[in-house]
């Protein structure tokens, strides 16, 4: 057997760095999280989507959307029909969509959303349904709707957010000092799931599954300072209820916004905001 | 270059030959005993292989500046025949196939070139005595220790040094030993020690060794013993505190083969060959998102027979025969994965195969008129794991049309198993019932054409042009689209391809004073996932090879050497964006057309300057320097991509790399 080609790369790369910015980092437009509430529905129920996105120039944004529902008789959930008539479409980054009937008995079916969004500019379709903006900047985005007729999941709840071991109040928002070049003053930053935040659910197949813990993770997004990784999760699987990362100041006055998202691994997701008043 | 006079037949082979400095008197060659077949016989003598800059002195890192071989990415090592894959290429020391060729990807063979022989490199068309090999050919011979006194040579440069010794133990019997040992590891180690700034240290080391017994007990028999191996460990040297390793990346690689063999000469008409090596490999090597382990023993057996039954005929016949338990394990991303295709990447299994592959093969030499050689061919193959077997027909010709004017070509069928994994009926121990492999995979199969013609300007201006096609069948693709993106069968023969190219060779055989050549290929590469997909460029296609080599003696020891390349990019599977996935906070990247975009074209020069010194009767010093990239061309490698695949950075291959060493020989 030769060696997989992997490996002659990853000795060359040795040396390898590479100066893109971190996933972390929100230095442009980002589409950060799209919610639901709920992120399980059934037929026929309605879901509030909010589409949490974010432009550091602070450009007006634009918001399109498509929900796509799948393609009739088929087995792959990736095939979606958002050129049919049973596709709904809107302009907001926040709105209610009602799950449509299918008919016929279901486990779960799902519904692609699909979010355009525009800096500084306006979106508009061409003949094919593609999407254009007249802004600068452009960014999309997918979510997925989960039909279900039996088992329904939550969006996993936070309790707090931590910082340097204190409450971090929505507001007012703290203060904390600049930190100079090269100097060790880290914070860290914790958050702390609420009680029933980690559901059991069937793992599925055949002969019904066996019940599992969720798999939630929490990623890290911030406009300034340093953070030690982009998302902390659960790699034992046991049922641990915060997540915790240190983040570093920056040397200037800045005010710096961070944000995060506790996502459970089958389409829960929460979005939390935070900011920092750094040497202010 | 050479023409092959009488006894050759029609294949093309590019032949590297280190003959022995001093023939033994009254030593019948081993050249003139194996049966020749080669009628493009491109000779590079000792000084060529040793002074061509770039290659270190290597025989096996010259023959990457001859016609049909494209040029492997930087530190990778990679075999790239015609248009072949990497792995369809086999290496052979003396009929026993290596796993290895290069220290780390290319840093330097395993094998000390001042023990070679002959070097053969059979880009297409090869003889039936050669098989389980779509691709091309490298065949090394290894020479007969001198029997006429004891002497050597060592070599010491910036990453490693190597010594040979050989000489007489008694009448006809005769030894040779050669080792060599990287020192990159003390090197780094020494420089870099107290230095607190440097996180994470780690350096290749490797040895290799080779020992030869020869003994001929009458002039009719020739017995000999080669012992010989390699070993290549990514160590790490050291890791600043509260640092990690990179990717917990671990690389060991090592084998032994000890052959024994038996020539023995009938009668002036027929002689045979006898062969048995036993060897052991153990690969095992891991990153962050990969382990993979090979413990391999293994029998390789073979037996030639040649015999002149009439006079313009020469049958060359034989058995060649692979077994042995392979325990294998592995988890990672599947290995043959197309780009694009996301699903089922990660398989993860145990297992052992018990190998066996006899063969038997036949070949005619006919010399059908003064100015016309015919070699039909037959091989058969049997594959024990896939339980079926392939017939290789195969026939060359080669015609002087007129004084110093050979056409040659010819058209044959070469087939080779699936590799291990693919055809492995083991479950993945992640999702039980799932197999990793397709036990009911058949042997891949190119069917091979060449025509070439060779002309002779003087005896040392030659020149050769040669056109092959090659058409590859019932190729080893990973099935797409298929229910829910996760594949029924992990493996299917559905793929097929193409390659088709042109080789021209414009040669300066060396002189008092001069030696180069010129080496162009044109040629393209194509495959199909299925039939009636569209055609994708292979992934290491090269529209144009250009290599110039030019050597020059200045007079009072100096030498210069120039050498200079020039190879378009390969293709790679570009990102246009991405999506951002929000059910998993992830990005999904826009694949563009698979290899539709190319890397920038690579060029680069080298250069190495020699001055020697003749210190008395047999005994020389030779003080180089060898200067990889002259002008610091950044050449690129590879691309990366940012998280959210909007940003692009080149990985660039080596910068400007001087390399300082010294060589005796006594």
């Amino acid at each position: 057997m030769r060696a997989p080609l992997a490996f002659a790369a990853a000795v060359a790369c040795l040396a390898c760095r590479s100066d893109f910015p971190p996933s972390w980092k929100v230095t442009e437009l980002r589409v950060l999280a799209v919610t639901l509430d709920p992120p399980e529905v059934a037929p026929g129920v309605t879901t509030h989507v909010r589409v949490v996105a974010v432009d550091p120039q602070g450009r007006p944004l634009t918001t399109r959307w498509v929900a796509c529902p799948p393609t009739p008789g088929t087995t792959t959930p990736n095939n979606f029909r958002c050129d049919s008539a049973l596709a709904v479409r809107g302009e907001s980054d926040a709105f209610d969509l009602m799950a449509p009937m299918f008919p016929g008995a279901f486990p779960v079916i799902p519904v692609a959303i699909r979010v355009g969004v525009c800096a500084g500019g306006a979106i508009t379709l061409d003949a094919d349904g593609a999407a254009h903006c007249s802004g600068s900047d452009y960014r999309e985005a997918t979510r997925t709707l989960r039909i279900s007729a039996r088992e329904r999941n939550a969006n996993p709840t936070v309790e707090r957010v931590l910082l340097d071991g204190a409450l971090w109040p929505e507001d007012p928002p703290p203060t904390v000092p600049t930190c100079p070049a090269n100097g060790t003053c880290q914070h860290p930053i914790r958050v702390e799931l609420g009680a029933g935040a980690r559901e059991m659910y069937s793992s599925g197949g055949a002969d019904g599954g066996v019940t599992i813990p969720e798999r939630i993770t929490t990623h890290f997004y911030t406009t300034g300072g340093t953070l030690e990784g982009a998302a902390r999760g659960d790699p034992t699987e046991e049922v641990t209820s915060d997540m915790q990362l240190k983040w570093t100041a920056p040397a200037t006055a800045a005010t710096v916004d961070f944000w995060f998202v506790v996502d459970d691994g089958r389409g829960g997701v929460t979005e939390l905001t935070r900011r920092l008043m750094v040497g202010l | 270059m050479v023409l092959a006079g009488s006894g050759a037949s029609a294949q093309t082979v590019r032949r590297t030959e280190v003959a022995p400095a001093e023939p033994e008197a009254g030593e019948v060659t081993v050249r003139a005993r194996r049966p020749p077949r080669e009628t493009t016989l491109i000779t590079l003598d000792r000084r060529e292989i040793q002074r061509i800059p770039g290659t270190g002195g290597d025989a096996f890192r010259a023959i990457q500046n001859l016609p049909g071989l494209a040029r492997a990415p930087t530190l990778t090592g990679l075999l790239i025949v015609r248009g072949s894959a990497p792995q369809d290429t086999q290496v052979f020391l003396d009929g026993v196939d290596i796993p290895l060729l290069y220290h780390f990807g290319g840093l330097t063979s395993v094998v000390s070139s001042d023990l070679l022989e002959r070097l053969d490199f059979y880009p297409g068309n090869f003889s039936a005595r050669y098989g389980r090999a779509q691709g091309g050919i490298i065949d090394a011979g290894m020479r007969t220790p001198t029997r006429r006194r004891w002497g050597g040579n060592a070599n010491l440069n910036l990453i490693d040094g190597s010594f040979l010794l050989e000489g007489p133990l008694a009448r006809n019997l005769t030894l040779v030993f050669a080792a060599r040992r990287s020192w990159v590891d003390a090197v780094l180690g020494a420089a870099l020690a107290g230095n607190t700034n440097v996180a994470v240290v780690a350096a290749p080391v490797y040895y290799d060794y080779q020992t030869i017994l020869s003994w001929r007990p009458s002039p009719r028999d020739d017995l000999r013993a080669f012992f010989f191996g390699s070993d290549d460990t990514l160590r790490l040297l050291f890791t600043r505190q509260g640092d990690s390793a990179p990717t917990g990346l671990s690389i060991g690689q090592h084998f032994d083969r000890l052959q024994l063999r038996w020539r023995h000469r009938a009668s002036e008409r027929l002689s045979t060959e006898l062969s048995v090596t036993p060897g052991y490999t153990d690969n095992a090597r891991s990153s962050r998102d990969l382990r993979f382990s090979t413990q391999a023993f293994t029998v390789s057996s073979r037996f030639n027979l040649a015999w002149q039954f009439a006079r313009t005929a020469r049958l060359n016949a034989g058995l060649d025969l692979q077994s042995g338990p392979v325990d294998i394990g592995y988890q990672g991303p599947s290995p043959q994965r197309t780009p694009g295709n996301r699903a089922s990447t990660i398989i993860d299994f145990t297992t052992r195969i018990d190998i066996f592959r006899p063969a038997v093969f036949a070949e005619l030499e006919l010399q059908a008129a003064p100015w016309l050689r015919l070699v039909p061919s037959l091989r058969m193959d049997y594959f024990g794991e896939l339980r079926s077997g392939t017939i290789s027909p195969r026939v060359t010709f080669r015609a002087e049309m007129r004084r110093g004017w050979f056409l040659r070509g010819g058209v044959g069928v070469f087939t080779q198993p699936p590799q291990f994994q693919e055809s492995l009926s083991a479950n993945d121990v992640r999702e039980p019932g799932v197999p990793v492999g397709n036990p009911n995979l058949m042997a891949q199969r190119v069917i091979s054409y060449d025509l070439g013609v060779e002309h002779a300007f003087s005896p040392v201006i030659t020149a050769s042009v040669e056109g092959f096609y090659k058409a590859f069948d019932s190729q080893v693709v990973r099935p797409l689209g298929t229910a829910f993106g996760v594949a029924t069968l992990p493996y299917v023969n559905d793929g097929i391809g193409r390659a088709y190219g042109l080789e021209v060779m414009l040669r300066h055989r060396p002189t008092a004073r001069f030696f180069g050549w010129v080496s162009y290929t044109l040629m393209r590469s194509e495959r199909r996932q299925e039939p009636a997909d569209p055609w994708l460029l292979f992934q290491f296609d090269q529209t144009h090879i250009l290599t110039v080599i030019g050597n020059y003696r200045l007079g009072r020891g100096w030498e210069l050497g120039l050498r200079f390349r020039l190879v378009s990019g390969n293709p790679y599977t570009a990102r246009l964006g991405s999506t951002f996935n929000a059910d998993t906070s992830s990005f999904v990247p826009i694949i563009g057309p698979v290899n539709g975009a190319r890397l920038p074209t690579f060029h680069q020069l080298d250069l190495r300057v020699d001055k020697t010194w003749q210190l008395g009767r047999g005994v020389s010093l030779d003080l180089y320097i060898d200067v990889q990239n002259v002008y610091n061309h950044s050449n690129v490698e590879g691309v990366s991509y940012s998280f959210d695949s909007r940003q692009i950075a080149y990985t660039n291959g080596l910068p400007i790399l001087p390399s300082l060493g010294v060589r005796t020989d006594f």
